[in-house]
């Protein structure tokens, strides 16, 4: 278990949680035509 | 298109792009026509603060930009509905360089209602005579020039479905916008009375309020205050308002007595119905139209409702037999080969071991797992859309009515609860057409019960592995389970919760149409494509971090033992009763409270060492792999056709095994019996909304509340169907 | 005096007096319903409610209790 792979295992993990918050809470989850960042409203 | 005039030069004029607003009736072929011009160009998306569609594409011709804008279809510019105040916002604030009016030229008399209030606003117009095969079909005859001299304007016949006349169109709106153009729409005469108040209304408005008449168009606003509107009073903060109005209005009102909105509704019509008198010439004897026939049988007093639930049905029956084998296809695809390769090479980066279990059991484990339904949605979006496009969906709202007026909604209502079959988050956006609060909370409480997309992965694996013989009756009866349920859950809660009035019900039944294959394409795609983007994102996501749910703590030998493995043991008593009481189940429960996907997700990647495949001799050479996906491609090709042709004889799903090789259904067959197999889908179905739609909640009613009842309701109702059905199986022999 | 709902399928009457007020009536009017217009009930659903009617070659679906609110001239 390596430094290397702890590493990789935090930024996969973050990555992974950043992803999901920023596609259900800021976009909505589905939401067509609203810009890439900011709010939708 | 904010510069003043004198500030642009000639040449910018020239070469300055085209802003074209396209506005109509619904049903008039609106969106066709928009699509027939803009093809893969089009851009959708949604008007600010609303969940109203706008469609916007910019194109070329001969050297000029267009840009279109694609307004809500609307009949009138009343400041009552949502639709047309975004529509008349627009064009009275944004002013738009031309609008384009899609005319549906079989009902030429209720289409130019809307035709004359658009010219009331001054900006240059052009008429697209739409539908204009079907109206010579039925015999009519057009005099086009006459159209055009009554009203000021250029009017182009066109039959947007084959895409004839998009070229005399777009000459026509570059030629509207040409200097010294001659489509200046006439201002029609409303009759005496009126069109002194409305000289008189111009210029005290002129004096009292120079302000007002650079922002708005002169007559338009004139007429607005004719007719009380008070969107316009209200935007326009005119509180001598009744003064103003009272002399000029006074003498109509006298002399007229009704209120002045059925005046001026009046007066409009009367144009309309002039104009179609003069312009068309209908055939001497009246055609029965295909559509009343079909009507008779489909709106019957008693064959509506049966005819209703045989369609639906039908959709089920053919979506699961055409997508079947290509589920199966991908499923053999992903698991076999793309499998293969990918670690093969993640082999050649060196990637350590546990990133590539990472990669193969659980991203490709759990997003696979998903994706491999991919077909069953698409097939599923495809009829739906032909439903839609068909014009049969306002008849099925039409005989459901009865029954969402005893929920006390309206027929408004049934587009959103539609939505929900796709997808319940948008359905739960949708809610916001409907204006009372009441109507929108109750509405968006019973979208979860319609079943969604997500959930189709579930039914489909369950049913495969239990149902095969009868999967399109299984199918069917969970879907209807939850409308059956709707209904009853929404005359609970009007008669606790929400007390109250009903509301309105309007609904207009378009004739039948058959839906062009580009318009199905283009929409069954559109309702496709959102799924690939979940999958792409929060079940990619969540399929990783449910990976390390299971395989942490670090090393841990047997998956029940890991986190989430853990979590779910601790829950799996309480389905204990409904026939599940396992930890797969239990944590399977758990991740798909995200988005009810991931029940399969993660059942693929709790079960993964049970169907790794044992490879027997060499593995097979690249190609050789992509032959074998090719021929099997069309296999299943073949296999799909044969099942819709033997829709009406027995259903044909097999439960194979591929190549000795242990399937995730194989072993769902293993840990479940049909009857708690039953039982689990039923919970799927009904169990809270997910996440996803808890958020849509939040974000569209400002408050968490709704979701919690939501919640509260949904979980109780699942955990005591379940209950009912698998202990009742049980009691009447079913089997446990 | 006669309204609307008080017809059977297939029955004619002329709009005498629209009862509505505010948005739903001009609502009704921008799809067709005005006085002095002939309104024909096509069929009434399968429960009773809604009512199919077409005025001005238009097919729409109305409840009853707003058709309770169309008054029509005595003409059949």
């Amino acid at each position: 278990m390596g430094f290397v792979d702890i590493a990789l295992i935090v930024l996969i993990v973050t990555g992974a949680i950043y992803l999901l918050y920023r596609s259900i809470w800021k976009k909505r989850g589905y939401c067509s035509g609203c810009s890439s960042s900011g709010k939708c409203r | 298109m904010m510069m003043p005039n004198a500030a642009r030069t000639l040449a910018a004029v020239e070469t300055a792009s085209i802003r074209v607003a396209v506005a109509g009736n619904p049903n008039s072929g609106k969106s066709t026509l928009i699509n027939s011009l803009a093809g893969t160009r089009l851009h959708v998306g949604n008007w600010p603060g609303v969940t109203v569609e706008k469609k916007e594409a910019t194109l070329d011709h001969r050297g000029r930009s267009i840009a279109l804008i694609d307004l809500p279809g609307t009949y009138s510019l009343s400041p009552y509905t949502e639709e047309e105040i975004i529509a008349r916002d627009f064009l009275v604030h944004d002013r738009p360089d031309v609008i384009v009016d899609v005319v549906d030229a079989t009902n030429l008399e209720r289409n130019l209602y809307l035709t004359v209030q658009l010219l009331e606003l001054g900006i240059p117009v052009v008429v697209a005579l739409n539908i204009y095969d079907e109206a010579e079909k039925k015999g009519y005859k057009i005099d086009v020039r006459a159209m055009e001299i009554a009203l000021g304007v250029k009017v182009v016949p066109t039959v947007a479905t084959r895409k004839t006349g998009m070229g005399d169109l777009l000459e026509a709106v570059t030629g509207a916008t040409a200097k010294g153009s001659r489509n200046v729409p006439r201002s029609l005469n409303y009759g005496e009375d009126i069109e002194a108040a409305v000289q008189k209304l111009t210029a005290d408005v002129a004096r009292r309020h120079p302000a007002l008449a650079e922002k708005y168009p002169e007559r338009w606003l004139a007429l607005k205050l004719v007719e009380g509107d008070h969107h316009v009073l209200a935007e326009a903060n005119l509180s001598d308002a009744d003064s103003l109005a009272k002399d000029a209005v006074g003498h109509l009102k006298e002399a007229h007595g009704e209120d002045l909105e059925s005046l001026m509704a009046d007066a409009r019509y009367s144009l309309a119905a002039g104009l179609t008198r003069e312009v068309l010439k209908r055939p001497a004897v009246k055609t029965t139209e295909l559509t009343e026939k079909i009507d008779r049988v489909v709106l019957n007093r008693f064959l509506g409702i049966p005819i209703f639930l045989a369609a639906m049905w039908l959709v089920f029956k053919l979506t699961f037999d055409m997508s079947k084998p290509f589920v199966d296809w991908l499923d053999g695809t992903i698991n076999g080969p793309f499998t293969r390769w990918v670690e093969t090479l993640m082999g050649f980066l060196h990637g350590p071991e546990w990133l590539v279990s990472l990669v193969t059991k659980g991203v490709i484990g759990g997003v696979g797992f998903v994706l491999v339904f991919v077909p069953v949605i698409f097939a599923m979006m495809f009829f739906i859309t032909f439903l839609e496009g068909s014009g049969y969906m306002a008849r099925a709202a039409f005989v459901m009515d009865r029954a969402m007026h005893s929920m006390g909604l309206h027929g408004k209502s049934f587009i959103p609860m539609l939505l929900g079959f796709g997808c319940n988050v948008p359905a739960i956006y949708a809610t916001r057409t409907l204006e009372n609060p009441r109507d929108k909370a109750l509405t968006a409480l019973l979208i979860p019960l319609m079943s969604c997309g997500a959930r189709l992965p579930v039914y489909v694996l369950f049913t495969g592995a239990f149902f095969s013989a009868q999967a399109g009756m299984v199918l069917w009866s969970l879907y209807v389970m939850g409308i059956v349920l709707a209904v009853l859950v929404g005359v609970l809660f009007k008669r606790t919760l929400f007390r109250g009035e009903s509301p309105v019900f309007i609904m207009e039944l378009p004739p039948y149409r058959m839906p062009s294959g580009r318009s199905l394409a283009i929409h069954t795609w559109e309702k496709g494509k959102h799924f690939l983007v979940k999958a792409g994102t929060y079940i990619l996501s969540v399929s990783v971090l449910v990976w390390f749910l299971l395989n942490l703590p670090w090393g841990v030998e047997n998956k029940k033992d890991s986190f989430l493995g853990k979590a779910g043991s601790a829950i799996a008593p309480v389905f204990a009763p409904l026939g599940f009481g396992n930890w797969e189940a239990s944590s399977s429960l758990i991740a798909g409270v995200i988005a009810k996907e991931i029940v399969v997700g993660t059942m693929g990647e709790i079960y993964v060492k049970e169907i790794e495949k044992k490879p027997e001799g060499p593995a097979p050479t690249f190609f050789e792999d992509l032959r074998e996906i090719g021929t099997s491609f069309a296999a299943s090709g073949k296999e799909a056709f044969s099942n819709v042709f033997s829709t009406f004889g027995i259903a044909s799903l097999k439960a194979e095994e591929k190549e000795g090789r242990a399937t995730l259904r194989s072993v769902i067959g293993k840990t479940f019996t049909p009857l708690s197999g039953y039982a689990f889908m039923v919970f799927v179905l009904l169990y809270m909304p997910c996440v996803v739609t808890a958020v849509a909640f939040r974000h569209e009613f400002g408050t968490w509340k709704w979701f919690g009842v939501a919640f509260v309701y949904q979980t109780v109702l699942a955990w005591s169907a379940a209950f009912v059905i698998y202990q009742g199986g049980k009691l009447l022999g079913f089997g446990g | 005096m006669m309204n609307l709902a008080m017809l059977k399928p297939g029955e004619k009457g002329r709009i005498a007096k629209i009862g509505a007020i505010g948005p739903l009536r001009r609502r009704l009017m921008d799809m067709g319903v005005l006085v002095g217009e002939e309104i024909t009930v096509e069929k009434i659903a399968p429960l009773g409610d809604p009512i199919e009617i077409t005025v001005k070659n238009y097919n729409l679906s109305l409840r009853k209790k707003e058709a309770e609110g169309i008054l029509l001239e005595a003409t059949r």
